[in-house]
């Protein structure tokens, strides 16, 4: 018995051990590929093009005026609450026809 | 041809008699309390010559205690149909100069009647309260009728609108059919509703009241709740039933009455964006916020004075009547008590009988905290909260104007309990609770061990509410479907409404729930 134990454990130390080697040389793999194919990218600066803070104020505001601009006329659409006017629909109706057999409803009295 | 004349002026004699009621002895009585008659009071309610009187010729049968002598045509109550504001509508008004408005037997089989026609009809039906009580006389008849008038109430409750107007006493047994209605309306200085008066009470716990401080209209309305309204006169408590009757439907199967739109549906009041102040500690009025998102001068609110921590009300949304359900932040900082969750429950399920859309405004921090708060029952009124939102099939919507912490956010229409739409304004915070005990419960330990614990308090206050004094973390798990400008309210309420327009949702089928009332 302790001699089948200890083959038990041999294998599991040698399985474990191949597995983490394993995964190991595939963390070194991907290492070494992305040092060998790294995208440099080098963005600099255009010069004499840096934006003043006063400028960055003004932008923003002109954001904000636009929004509100189109939220005060284009975004608005002409028929809201069209639907409201005209009264309820079809669904209600029919609906409302065949209310739950829980609920007294004045058309299922009469 | 003089044969039909005489029937023809027979008729009219007796109609003229039963338009004098109890005689011109008793009308004057009646005058110079400040009240009028209850025909009077029908010309004044109903659209001008709608209105239909019927069983104006009953009589009791009674004779104990010579009561006999006192038999009027009509008995003790006026009852018919007629028009308000062009929709049919059934009335009874108790005529206080027969017999004081006694409730006799024949009061209740033509009240019963009305009523039955009324529920048949699927109009609403209006009560005009001004009685004495039971007829002592009629015994156990009299008794029988209450029965069956609140038997009827019950049948007619959440199918047909009921309104009653109390223009006068309403005692002892009285009281339980206006309570069983929708609404209640009550005069100042002439009504009064109680179920033993002070002589009675005087007697069995020696307390000693006037009745006034005992069943006034003041009392009903902002202590007891019983009175949803308290007019100053009569004219205006009529005025106001009128009023009441333009946003309910005649019956459950009808949607509420619309009219058409008089105001922007696109107005977007800029007052909204700073209406709320940042600081939680401070307070603001929520009536300016309704006055500001719903169609100019349309709202209509109920209960304005009982539990003022909480609003309820009926306004409109592009002409199409909506319940409103909103928290006061400058009353007890909107906090949530006994009453203000039976205001609120009562109201809801009010505006889902009669398929009112229900808009909830939620700034609350919570349950009120306290001893008579827990022994009075709050768990069991808070459920009824709960549960009217629940159980509720209309459209439901609720904006998150600042606080929504712990049990006042689940209660006050939360996403979960299947409110159709949840929005947020850029002020909501929504939370387990509050900044600072939030912060006390967590970090207890490490403020006791810091060197400078409050600079380290303020600190961790500052980085909870960071977290949670902003909407955005509960709209992006969805607990919040959007994140609105305040002035946007309007228009984006008027677009869901027309979504859920027609809405249905079912329940499951059940005899009826129970209600933890």
């Amino acid at each position: 018995m302790p001699e089948l134990i200890k083959q038990g454990l041999q294998i599991s130390a040698l399985g474990m051990g191949l597995t983490f080697a394993a995964l190991g040389l595939l963390i070194l793999a991907m290492f070494l590929l992305e040092r060998l194919f790294r995208v440099r990218e080098t963005v600099e600066p255009p010069e004499g093009e840096a934006t003043p803070v006063a400028d960055q104020g003004e932008i923003v505001a002109a954001i904000a005026a636009a929004l509100h601009h189109f939220q005060e006329n284009n975004g608005r659409s002409p028929n809201l609450g069209a639907n409201l006017e005209q009264g309820r629909g079809a669904w209600w109706r029919a609906n409302a026809a065949r209310q739950s057999p829980t609920r007294t409803s004045h058309r299922r009295q009469t | 041809m003089a044969e039909h004349d005489a029937l023809i002026t027979e008729l009219a004699e007796k109609r003229e008699q039963i338009k004098q009621g109890g005689g011109s002895k008793q009308i004057e009585r009646q005058r110079s309390k400040g009240k009028r008659t209850a025909r009077e009071r029908i010309e004044i309610l109903l659209d001008a010559g709608s209105f239909q009187e019927i069983d104006s010729y009953m009589t009791h049968r009674h004779t104990d205690f010579d009561v006999d002598e006192q038999r009027r045509p009509g008995d003790s109550v006026v009852t018919g149909f007629g028009k308000v504001n062009g929709r049919s509508v059934c009335i009874y008004a108790q005529d206080f100069t027969i017999l004081g408005g006694s409730f006799s037997e024949i009061q209740g089989q033509k009240v019963s009647k009305i009523m039955k026609l009324a529920l048949e009809s699927g109009v609403p039906v209006i009560g005009l309260n001004d009685s004495v009580g039971a007829r002592i006389q009629e015994g156990v008849y009299s008794l029988a009728a209450y029965g069956d008038l609140f038997w009827h109430n019950a049948q007619a409750s959440g199918v047909i609108p009921q309104i009653s107007v109390i223009l006068g006493p309403c005692a002892g047994g009285s009281v339980y059919s206006p309570a069983l209605t929708d609404f209640v309306i009550m005069t100042q200085g002439t009504s009064h509703m109680f179920i033993t008066g002070p002589e009675v009470i005087k007697t069995v716990t020696r307390e000693e009241v006037d009745l006034e401080t005992l069943g006034g209209a003041d009392t009903h309305s902002r202590i007891s709740g019983v009175a949803h309204f308290a007019a100053a006169n009569e004219e205006e408590a009529l005025a106001l039933t009128r009023q009441l009757l333009n946003y309910l439907p005649s019956n459950n199967a009808e949607p509420p009455p619309s009219i058409p739109p008089t105001d922007d549906p696109w107005r977007m009041d800029n007052a909204l964006n700073q209406i709320v102040p940042t600081d939680p500690g401070i307070a603001y009025d929520m009536c300016q916020v309704i006055g500001h998102i719903f169609d100019r001068d349309s709202f209509l609110e109920v209960h304005q004075n009982y539990a003022p921590n909480a609003i309820v009300g009926l306004a409109r949304l592009h002409g199409q009547p909506v319940g409103i359900v909103a928290q006061q932040p400058a009353v007890l900082a909107g906090v949530i008590d006994i009453n203000a969750a039976d205001k609120i429950a009562r109201f809801i399920r009010i505006g889902d009988a009669y398929n009112i859309p229900l808009i909830t405004f939620v700034d609350s921090p919570g349950f009120l905290p306290g001893l008579a708060q827990e022994h009075g029952g709050i768990i069991r009124h808070g459920a009824k909260i709960v549960y009217a939102y629940a159980e509720a099939t209309v459209p439901k919507i609720s904006i998150v104007t600042r606080k929504a912490y712990g049990g006042a956010y689940i209660v006050m229409s939360s996403k979960y309990i299947r409110t159709d739409l949840t929005l947020a304004w850029p002020t909501a915070e929504i939370a387990v609770m509050g900044a600072e005990g939030a912060v006390n419960i967590l970090h207890r330990k490490r403020l006791q061990d810091c060197e400078d614990p409050e600079a380290e308090r303020a600190r961790l206050v500052a980085e909870y509410r960071e977290k949670f004094s902003k909407p955005y973390a509960a709209a992006a798990s969805g607990h919040i479907d959007d994140v609105i400008l305040p002035a946007e309210t309007r228009p984006r309420l008027i677009a869901a409404l027309e979504l859920l327009r027609d809405k249905q949702a079912a329940l499951p089928s059940k005899k009826h729930g129970i209600m933890p009332v």
